[in-house]
């Protein structure tokens, strides 16, 4: 449960032997225990800065915390959980044994560290704990890897993408669990993603990011009530935050350059 | 053999239920009995056809007979020159992955390292046999050495490829899980790395046996290679070619060897 908060960070690729700007000045802050989204267009820097926040990225300029710190030391510290694009899965190991990886990797140096087992309850795989990878679906590969991301109780949540490659109902399950996830655990959740109801599903705020150079260019509260359910997306206040989302994506008489509030609306009938 | 090493990976369950399955093994080494009893038909066809005077090649049959009756003294030669090659290929392993795990994590390693290695590889084994025997002997010594040069390389190169194959994401969740490089090498770059450094093994395993005949025919120590050499020299093709018959046996013993190793690290890794 850190907060993380960015402070005109820069970060430029060479393809080419030309400087591509990934992201440019940017700057947010991500109070603890909330759950946010970065959402825009492919070639934005979405996926840039999730692996800043995570340390696999250095930034050219700005500074980043996390809870505080440099994101290096919150990653020696083993407080950062990452989802991958792909569950990314060491194939020899079975279910259980790639949960335990993290645990293994910090040793002595996690005082706390999750009951690996109870994780895998925790995304319903408790009868694959001995099953490999190869013989899960994507989706339950996925929730593996969530589970794996939990193993060491992380302060912050990073998901880039983490059921892009679902089908759109398996997706919509996956984004209940981790709602559900999130809320037993209280970490700080950030989610990469380009699907708009995805993003007003899930999170507190939205943070739009557009390209060229890569920079965020609205902030949107999403005040819809929680625990949310599937009954939520039938509502009107969903309509709206999704709209508003749109809005802001595709730009509507520049209205998008403008930082939009979705009033709280009516609880879920 | 190789059906046979593919069948048990195919068949972890079987691995797993231990002791010895004679139905099993009949059913793995049935392909190759039979492809053993056609080879000495396809030989003994060729005497025949051809006519071939008995001293330039005997009959399968004769050949084996004279395994038999000289096995005292093929069967020790055989074991100085297999147990040579095993050595050998023990040392080739552990140097190749060694240089392999250094190269791919240092680049400066690699720019002043790896050009002595390709230098030492390409220089011809009978031109440094002087120099082989002067700093290691005449026995199991030099032996060693032209098996290491010989097989190394293809080890090290696939598993140079092998520690590259690791899979990006792999290698970023270890990152972000903070692990220390000796882990990402343990627990992601080795296990990805097995299948690559062992199509480098077999191929090292089966020139192995070859390596250390070579470096008897320099060093005269009593092996296999040298057996041959003497029966050569006084005309006995029998001798010769029982020899070389067992020389055939043992190369498929090395590969076979490898593929057990194989499976035992593979065992490991899960």
């Amino acid at each position: 449960m850190s907060e993380i908060a960015l402070a005109g960070v820069s970060k430029s690729f060479a393809i080419a032997h030309k400087a591509v700007h990934a992201l440019a000045e940017v700057s947010l802050t991500l109070p603890k225990g909330g759950f946010y989204a970065l959402i825009g267009p492919s070639g934005c820097g979405k996926s840039t800065l999730l692996r800043l926040i995570a340390d696999i990225l250095r930034p050219d300029a700005g500074s980043i915390s996390i809870g505080g710190h440099p994101p290096a030391e919150a990653r020696k510290r083993h407080e950062i959980g990452f989802v991958f694009q792909d569950a990314s899965l060491l194939p020899w190991r079975s279910v259980l044994d790639n949960v335990r990886l993290p645990i293994e990797i910090a040793g002595r140096s996690v005082a706390n560290p999750a009951d690996p087992m109870q994780l895998i309850e925790l995304v319903g795989l408790a009868d694959f704990a001995h099953a490999r990878p190869s013989q899960l679906s994507g989706g339950m590969q996925q929730r593996v890897s969530i589970a794996r991301a939990l193993a060491l109780r992380p302060k912050v949540l990073l998901l880039d993408e983490p059921f892009g490659a679902l089908d759109e109902i398996t997706r919509q399950r996956m984004n209940l669990e981790l709602l559900r996830i999130w809320q037993e655990t209280g970490t700080t959740a950030v989610l990469v993603t380009h699907n708009i109801s995805e993003a007003a599903f899930l999170a507190d705020r939205v943070h739009v990011l557009a390209a060229h150079p890569g920079r965020i260019v609205a902030e949107i509260g999403v005040g819809l009530a929680r625990p949310r359910t599937l009954a939520l997306m039938r509502t009107n206040s969903f309509a709206q935050a999704q709209n508003a989302l749109r809005d802001a994506l595709f730009g509507e008489d520049g209205a998008a350059e403008e930082e939009a509030e979705i009033a709280a609306g009516q609880a879920p009938t | 053999m190789a059906d046979g090493a593919s069948l048990a990976s195919r068949v972890p369950a079987a691995r797993r239920a231990g002791g010895f399955d004679v139905a099993r093994f009949a059913r793995s080494a049935a392909p190759m009995v039979a492809l053993a009893l056609l080879f000495f038909l396809v030989w003994h066809l060729v005497v025949q056809a051809f006519a071939v005077p008995p001293y330039v090649m005997p009959s399968p049959i004769a050949t084996l007979r004279t395994v038999a009756t000289e096995w005292h003294g093929i069967a020790g030669a055989a074991a100085f020159t297999l147990r040579n090659a095993i050595a050998g290929l023990v040392v080739a392993f552990t140097i190749a992955i060694l240089l392999a795990a250094l190269f791919v994590t240092s680049d400066v390693a690699t720019r002043a390292v790896l050009p002595l290695v390709i230098a030492i590889r390409t220089a011809p084994v009978l031109a440094i046999a002087p120099l082989l025997i002067l700093m290691f002997g005449r026995g199991i010594g030099t032996s060693i050495a032209v098996v290491v040069i010989v097989s190394f390389f293809p080890t090290m190169v696939n598993a140079m490829r092998g520690f590259r194959a690791s899979h990006r994401s792999a290698l970023e969740l270890m990152h972000v899980l903070g692990s220390s490089r000796l882990q990402i090498f343990r627990k992601v770059r080795l296990p990805f790395a097995l299948p690559f450094i062992f199509t480098g093994l077999r191929s090292a395993a089966t020139s192995a046996v070859l390596a250390a005949m070579l470096a008897e025919w320099l060093s005269g120590a009593p092996g296999l290679g040298t057996y041959i050499l003497n029966a050569a020299a006084h005309s006995r093709a029998n001798l010769l070619w029982a020899a070389v018959l067992v020389s055939m046996a043992m190369a498929m013993i090395m590969y076979s060897l490898s593929s057990q190793v194989e499976r035992w690290l593979s065992d490991w890794r899960g």
